[in-house]
């Protein structure tokens, strides 16, 4: 039985105006080819680069997030190679003085990955191949834009394991406003290191598999992997170091080159670039502006009383949790009681339309207004569960029970009629109710049904108990 | 030291570059040359003398994350040998299909 060890790099392309190293817009996702470029990111000779502040500042933020040690000295390195992707022919990264490195990301078991490094460099233009075509067509609207790039040590022991810390990842990118970190735009990319080895053995040779853009495509390249890696060696064969890609049409890891050394890349200190000083001053900065973790999150919403369950829900969430805290900040009652309804109907309406929150129009405010009004017994639980579909599409929740009369008849004088007039219309059940209590509940029945719904059950049913000389039973 | 025919053949590589043989010994013979002004260098003694990557000792010189006008589709593609559909044309990267 063979066990895989596993290691991930991600790069997360980072929320800033503009690119790396020159003022062209930092995201184009979307955008017409080519129409995000100048002398500096098309690499046109006499063109010199400039340090975006911007993007380090949040590299370090995102560094000390993962608890990262942040040296007081970083530079930038070239990183040579030949490819059209990179009009400079190279790609200006970090090599021996990171902005973050030695942190760690800890699991919701308590599982802790340890982060080797965490460094700034440029993103590369985008390729296209035409099928049938003897050319390809490049796209340098993304060359230059910044990305963060980390990598874990081999700590990771499965594929759940690996697509759990890429949730948490992308939690903290989000929260810190570091990275949209949305894998379907790009701007959350793994590559994933995997080996096998029998347990207590020394590490197997690895497999680098890159460019995943899905949690989905992370978990099953690497079930692929391991299988494939048990099955060569198991037959005695041994595996040989190589780039793969992910097939997605496939479901299958394809061949793309055999490993090039990190010499052939011949790092060199970048000569058109000054060095970076993080003073403690800076540190301190970056530290008071940092928006509050998913961590921290979870922590506040357990003391606030929320379940672990649904604090975990949330907090990781961060669309989730900004929603939740507004929310909370017009609502006075219980916070569970909020999150079950964002946990529970809000989450289940969002599921069957197959759309994120973001999507929806439902205000934080409107949640809290259609609680309240649970809470005062205004309205019922099902005329609330009825009516938060047009919630969810914009509607004021005060307005609609306005305009349709959906309050709860609170008003026992009219309850008490319409509770005299059922049991007049029914005899028969009336006489069975000695013997079997139960049978109250028909009664019941027909005073909700005849108050269309509306007509407060507890009322109903202390009326009911008075006038029949019941007990009440809670 | 010098440079051996496999090492010539690993940077074509690298360098995607496709050599006829008195190319490839032209350069040779070249890079050989650089080789040995990189020996005499190693033969200083540098012994107690810091690394110095940049000549000038400037420090966080940055940059405000502010937009600027850069190039239009069709100024950035005038440059390019061969264009299409608003991209840069080039050889076929990748064998699929």
């Amino acid at each position: 039985m063979f066990e895989p060890v596993i290691g991930l790099e991600i790069h997360l392309a980072m929320k800033t105006r503009t690119k790396m190293f020159c003022a062209c817009p930092a995201d184009s996702f979307g955008q017409d080819p080519n129409v995000s470029t100048c002398p500096v990111c098309l690499g046109l000779p006499g063109s010199l680069p400039t340090i975006n502040q911007e993007a380090i500042e949040k590299a370090i933020m995102f560094s000390l997030a993962l608890n990262c040690q942040v040296p007081e000295f970083t530079q930038f390195h070239r990183k040579n190679y030949f490819y059209p992707d990179a009009p400079k022919n190279y790609q200006i990264s970090q090599y021996d003085r990171p902005v973050g490195e030695h942190g760690y990301v800890e699991l919701p078991g308590g599982r802790r990955i340890d982060i080797t490094r965490c460094h700034v460099e440029e993103d590369a233009g985008k390729l296209v191949h035409p099928s049938y075509a003897d050319h390809s067509l490049v796209d340098l609207n993304r060359a230059g834009a910044p990305l963060i790039e980390m990598v874990t040590e081999p700590d990771i022991r499965d594929p759940q394991e690996a697509r759990e810390f890429l949730g948490r990842v992308r939690a903290i990118a989000q929260a810190l406003g570091v990275s949209d970190a949305n894998p379907e735009e790009g701007k959350m990319r793994a590559d994933v290191n995997i080996s096998v080895r029998r347990a207590g053995e020394p590490f197997g040779t690895k497999v680098e598999v890159k460019n995943l853009n899905s949690f989905k495509s992370v978990q099953r390249a690497l079930e692929y992997e391991i299988k494939r890696q048990s099955h060569i060696l198991e037959d005695g064969g041994s595996i040989q170091q190589c780039t793969m890609g992910w097939d997605e049409g496939g479901q299958k890891t394809v061949l793309q080159r055999l490993k090039e050394g990190e010499a052939d890349y011949r790092y060199f200190p970048e000569p058109d670039l000054p060095t970076m000083r993080i003073s403690q001053k800076w540190l301190k900065r970056v530290r008071e502006i940092t928006p509050e973790l998913p961590d921290a999150k979870f922590e506040r919403y357990v003391a606030l009383g929320l379940r672990e369950y649904d604090a975990g829900l949330i907090a990781y969430d961060v669309a989730l949790s900004k929603f939740f805290d507004r929310s909370l900040a017009s609502y006075q009652g219980k916070s569970q009681h909020l999150a079950n309804w964002l946990n529970g109907d809000v989450t289940g309406w969002l599921n069957s339309q197959e759309i994120k929150l973001s999507a929806s129009r439902l205000e934080p405010e409107h949640l809290a207004a259609l609680l309240k009004l649970i809470d005062s017994g205004t309205i019922s639980g099902k005329t609330a569960k009825d009516i938060l579909p047009e919630l969810m599409q914009g509607a004021n929740p005060d307005v609609l029970i306005e305009e349709r009369s959906l309050k709860q008849i609170t008003d026992s004088n009219a309850i008490e009629k319409m509770v005299d007039g059922i049991i007049a219309q029914n005899p028969v059940i009336v006489a069975q109710i000695a013997a079997n209590p139960k049978a109250v509940n028909a009664l019941l029945g027909q005073v909700m049904r005849e108050s269309k719904g509306k007509a407060k059950p507890e009322l109903v049913r202390e009326l009911l108990a008075q006038k029949l000389g019941l007990e009440q039973s809670a | 030291m010098s440079i051996s025919d496999q090492g010539m053949e690993h940077l074509k590589t690298l360098a995607r570059l496709k050599l006829g043989d008195e190319e490839t010994q032209a350069l040779k013979d070249d890079l050989n040359k650089i080789l040995a002004y990189f020996e005499q260098i190693r033969d200083l003694d540098t012994e107690g003398v810091e690394e110095l990557a940049r000549p000038i000792d400037s420090f966080n010189v940055f940059r405000e994350d502010i937009l600027e006008q850069g190039l239009t589709q069709q100024e950035a593609l005038a440059l390019a040998t061969e264009a299409e559909e608003g991209f840069f044309k080039v050889p076929r990267t990748i064998d699929t299909d």
